[in-house]
């Protein structure tokens, strides 16, 4: 047990796993000021909780990054501003894989939170879907069928983009 | 099998955050959102427990905002503490003291607090205004210059009734507005994504809970008023990182008036300073309780949090 009023070790904490949260949440809001807000609600959590944790406190800053995402954008049906419809190029050149990437994850902030959380846990956190299923407290079957789900709206809206034949021209192993 | 597209998705998510960092405001600001909070749920019970508290508190210290029944030695007598006769420093257990006295005894007021955060060279402000007769709350502002800009209030529906609080989000241009069951037993509700502000209740605990680690300044003069300045300096344990915190009370009545702290960590460096005031309940002070949504702004649903016992 923490003390009550006060948050020892906590700014050290922060200074060195604040990027890696940021991370995780720009990728879940798709802005970084959304994500900001994200890891600052987390940290208000952390800290409403704080007299009744122990040990590390990433995987509760995680888990509640999570279910603050879904949550929050399931009730408030709220997309985030910076993404737009996905268009490719109209010419292939030496930039389509960068391309490629980038339109996967303007492309994953249009799906649904459920998806996009999962698709985050699975291929930023590299959790796997037992792993991932205990972050979002369902079941590892919605896990499978919900990033099944998610891959394959990826796989239509950058359909155009050709992966196999990117991959090719820039010498990428498939 | 980790397919083509998973391993571009992969890098892809790489690639988009290689370059983010965070803020060493977010933190402070996530615990100025905590203190809010802590605030809202006293203001929750402001209006009963707490205020029977400072009314006992008042009696028992002798029953009335001149606070001790004697100074300790060497501070000066309350009589003496006009400004223009300070001819030594009060200690700091009497001006905490005294500090406590003037909080118990805060009036039929609207509390109202300026409070700013300058951080990497950028500002943002807040203002907050607590009605002490009702409980009622409104925060506008932004926590830190990262952080969104809201309006948002709360209120009772009825005294001892259903709480009503009323949020505008500028970023996106919505409102809504909850409505929570009465609080009671210290479980009130929270206003929502915090903002900037603390209290003159915060600054007594902070005064009367660890009064060893502040020293008195000296008398000082803000705004044309005569204060009394207290700061106390902190470090902490990451090399390059520490601060200080000052207070400046009224010298007559201790009212709290400002507070600033900075600090500062490896590359960063952060100011958040706080101004106090209180207005009579005129109409005008009262109106600006009220969250008035500006034409245009889209009504939504409120959003809705994580259980508390996440994890």
């Amino acid at each position: 047990m923490r003390g009550r009023n006060t948050f020892d070790g906590l700014d050290a904490f922060v200074a060195e796993r604040g990027d890696a949260l940021l991370a995780t949440a720009v990728l879940l809001t798709g802005s970084r000021a959304a994500g900001d807000d994200l890891v600052q609600s987390a940290l208000e959590r952390l800290m409403r909780n704080w007299h009744r944790m122990s040990g590390d406190p990433e995987g509760y800053l995680r888990r509640t990054m999570y279910h603050l995402a879904v949550d929050d954008w399931r009730r408030r049906r709220r997309r985030p501003e910076v993404f737009a419809p996905t268009e490719p190029a109209p010419q292939p050149d030496g930039t389509d894989t960068l391309d490629l990437r980038g339109a996967l994850v303007q492309a994953l902030g249009t799906l649904p939170p459920r998806q996009r959380a999962v698709l985050v846990l699975r291929y930023w956190e590299q959790l796997t879907e037992a792993e991932a299923a205990a972050v979002l407290g369902c079941s590892v079957g919605t896990v499978k069928s919900t990033a099944s789900r998610g891959l394959a709206r990826l796989r239509d809206v950058t359909a155009a983009w050709a992966v196999e034949e990117t991959h090719t021209r820039n010498g990428v192993a498939s | 099998m980790t397919t083509d597209l998973e391993r571009e998705l992969t890098a892809g998510m790489a690639e988009r955050v290689a370059s983010v960092r965070l803020g060493g405001d977010v933190l402070v600001a996530a615990a100025r959102r905590h203190r809010r909070r802590v605030v809202a749920r006293r203001a929750a019970s402001a209006t009963g427990t707490l205020t029977v508290a400072g009314a006992v508190l008042v009696v028992a210290i002798g029953g009335g905002p001149a606070g001790p029944a004697a100074p300790p030695p060497g501070a000066v007598s309350p009589g003496a503490t006009s400004p223009a006769v300070i001819a030594e420093l009060p200690t700091v257990a009497f001006v905490a003291a005294r500090v406590d006295a003037a909080v118990s005894n805060t009036g039929d007021v609207v509390q109202h607090v300026v409070s700013q955060v300058t951080f990497d060279g950028q500002t943002s402000q807040s203002e907050t205004w607590f009605d002490t007769v009702t409980g009622a709350q409104r925060i506008v502002g932004a926590d830190s210059p990262s952080s969104p800009r809201r309006d948002q209030a709360m209120a009772e529906a009825s005294p001892g009734g259903n709480v009503v609080t009323t949020v505008v989000d500028f970023a996106s241009r919505t409102w809504w507005t909850e409505t929570f069951p009465p609080r009671s037993a210290g479980e009130g509700p929270y206003v929502g994504g915090g903002l900037l502000g603390t209290t003159p209740s915060d600054v007594r605990d902070s005064l009367t809970g660890a009064s060893e680690s502040w020293t008195v300044v000296g008398p000082a003069e803000l705004d044309g008023r005569a204060t009394i300045c207290l700061r106390r300096d902190f470090k902490d344990d990451a090399p390059g990182t520490g601060g200080s915190e000052q207070i400046w009370v009224d010298a007559e009545t201790y009212d709290v008036l400002r507070t600033q702290a900075e600090k500062a960590t490896p590359g960063i460096r952060m100011t958040v300073r706080s101004d106090f005031s209180e207005l009579a309940r005129t109409p005008d002070a009262l109106a600006n309780l009220t969250v008035v949504p500006p034409a245009g702004f889209t009504r939504v649903p409120p959003p809705v949090s994580a259980p508390e016992g996440v994890g």
